[in-house]
């Protein structure tokens, strides 16, 4: 596989790394003839993430590296801490990158990502994938009874109200109205924890349709680093959910990318008597 | 007990948020002592907080357009409450933009103050959000504790430069020594200095001007050259400087020789005063 970005998509490229960092430790990358596909998943199964780039969002985009290749394309697995940090300064990534190619040889166990910078300098980085393996979570998002779609800014807004340290949070509709408040499933501390609650009116979703009354409590951690390579695109998120004890999925598209991440949910979000909440997993198979 | 504030205007929702975020810079927990017609926010000086005290002053007027409260009984027609700056700041930070933003005391799984406000949106309905942050009552017998501190009798005052170049200054100091001597006298001039086995190093103020003595001033033979000078934990006046987001429109400071000093802030409507005792 070897594939080349453009300018400013390479910023676009290295926030969606950014994004996956704050779900899993690993990054598949997964080309195929719809894309290439990043991917992670959480230690825990309770998070997973996914990025397709379309073949338009390349400058050039191709799959097998030479004719002698078998048709089969190249899947790996590479450790989030050797991918990261090159993609970490996206300030400095506009100032300087012109170009960035990626390419993916079957014959040897490297990803080679090289930057074509300003002034003639270009930068190689050579990562050695763990495995070939690919990474696929099934989420049946046409099987969830209440979907919204929230405008660019709305979701990131409200989520500002809560502590960054705050980890879960639950999220309650009814046709009439929706609310979210921080969760805290420590009973010890529940005497001196701030509570945050906000209450917003479907008016403000562009499609908000709640057939189930639910209440589902997540991780906002995860949600957060999607939240905010959604807005800096200024797209808006589609949010498919259920009832308590199924994933949440929140997803944008755009032509020339779409990303996904499904949460999981906490079966049993009102009891406060529970000390391991059971939540279901993300069911995320590997697959050869 | 009761207690119910609104705050409309913007420009007064984001002072009294920056003088609550200053406050949570210089403690972590303090006392909200409220009476019909102002707010402390009141760290007593304790051995706990290494000697630190702080009392900080505002008119409620001057920030609140609707305010009601009512003490625990007639004759002690006032409320103080334990609680953390941080959670007070931060629930106020996330509303600057909302059209109105309630203050109140309530009791849901604790007592708590609650933070109340409509947001703005696109869409003809407000979007509410609602902050508790948690309180603990504190009872009446203890309130002898939470007095406004008297002045102490001071040997020298003297206005203070500005608040940025002290800091600079201090933050240089601390890498080399973790005790800072404040030394000033009656003719305008400070003096900042460390001093330790390898190295000393002062940085001099001038012409910085003396507040006029008040009535009965108790310096009437003190010679205006002499200096009264206090060592510091270089941390604690680190600690009270990177608070400071408002440049005020008065600062001074009283230092008692070897003693206390006596930091004063004083802003248009809100005043700061904050004690900093001597190590030997």
């Amino acid at each position: 596989m070897k594939c080349i970005i453009e300018g400013k998509n390479v910023k676009v490229f290295g926030r969606a790394v950014q994004a996956l960092s704050r779900v899993g430790d690993e990054l598949w990358l997964d080309p195929s003839g719809k894309g290439l596909a990043l991917r992670s998943v959480s230690s825990a199964q309770s998070a997973y993430a996914c990025f397709i780039f379309s073949p338009l969002f390349f400058q050039q985009y191709s799959l097998g590296c030479a004719p002698k290749q078998s048709s089969e394309t190249v899947k790996c697995k590479l450790l989030m801490k050797s991918l990261l940090p090159l993609f970490r300064c996206l300030t400095s990534i506009e100032r300087n990158v012109e170009r960035c190619q990626i390419s993916v040889s079957a014959s040897s166990d490297w990803v080679i990502i090289q930057f074509f910078c300003r002034h003639g300098i270009t930068k190689t980085h050579n990562l050695r994938f763990q495995e070939k393996e690919a990474l696929q979570a099934e989420f049946a998002s046409h099987l969830c009874r209440n979907v919204l779609k929230a405008p660019a800014r709305l979701l990131g807004d409200v989520v500002m109200h809560f502590p960054p340290f705050q980890e879960e949070i639950t999220l309650s509709t009814t046709p009439l109205r929706l609310s979210l408040r921080n969760y805290d499933d420590s009973s010890e501390s529940k005497m001196k924890r701030m509570f945050t609650e906000m209450s917003l009116h479907p008016d403000e979703f562009e499609y908000f349709q709640v057939d189930v009354d639910s209440t589902i409590t997540f991780c906002l951690k995860e949600l957060r680093g999607f939240l905010s390579f959604t807005e800096s695109h200024c797209l808006p998120v589609s949010v498919h959910f259920d009832s308590a004890g199924k994933p949440v999925c929140f997803s944008v598209e755009d032509m020339l990318f779409e990303a996904t991440v499904v949460l999981a949910t906490l079966i049993e979000p009102e009891s406060t008597d529970s000390i391991q909440p059971a939540g279901t997993q993300v069911h995320a198979t590997s697959r050869y | 007990m009761r207690f119910r504030g609104k705050i409309v205007d913007v420009a007064c929702l984001n002072h009294f948020t920056r003088v609550v975020t200053t406050i949570s810079k210089l403690t972590k927990t303090c006392v909200l002592r409220l009476n019909p017609d102002k707010l402390f926010f009141v760290l007593s000086g304790k051995v706990a907080n290494g000697g630190v005290g702080m009392w900080c002053e505002l008119s409620q007027a001057n920030f609140f357009d609707e305010y009601q409260m009512e003490g625990c009984n007639p004759e002690n027609n006032e409320i103080c409450l334990e609680v953390v700056p941080e959670n007070l700041s931060r629930a106020l930070k996330t509303v600057q933009n909302a059209k109105s933003v309630k203050v109140k005391l309530t009791k849901k799984h604790c007592p708590c103050v609650t933070v109340s406000a409509e947001l703005p949106t696109l869409s003809s309905i407000s979007r509410v959000v609602t902050h508790d942050v948690p309180v603990d009552v504190i009872p009446t017998r203890l309130w002898h504790e939470l007095k406004e501190p008297s002045v102490p009798d001071f040997d020298v005052s003297i206005y203070l430069p500005p608040l940025k170049t002290i800091k600079n200054v201090v933050d240089r100091m601390k890498n080399l020594s973790n005790f800072l001597v404040i030394e000033a006298n009656m003719n305008g001039k400070m003096n900042l200095k460390i001093e330790t086995d390898l190295v000393s190093v002062t940085t001099h103020f001038r012409d910085l001007g003396n507040p006029p003595l008040g009535d009965g001033a108790s310096q009437g033979g003190r010679d205006p050259d002499s200096m009264a000078e206090v060592r510091v934990d270089v941390r604690k006046l680190q600690q009270f400087l990177v608070g400071q987001q408002v440049n005020p429109s008065k600062s001074m400071c009283n230092i008692v020789h070897q003693s206390v000093v006596h930091l004063i802030l004083l802003h248009e409507d809100v005043s700061l005063q904050y004690f900093i005792p001597s190590v030997a």
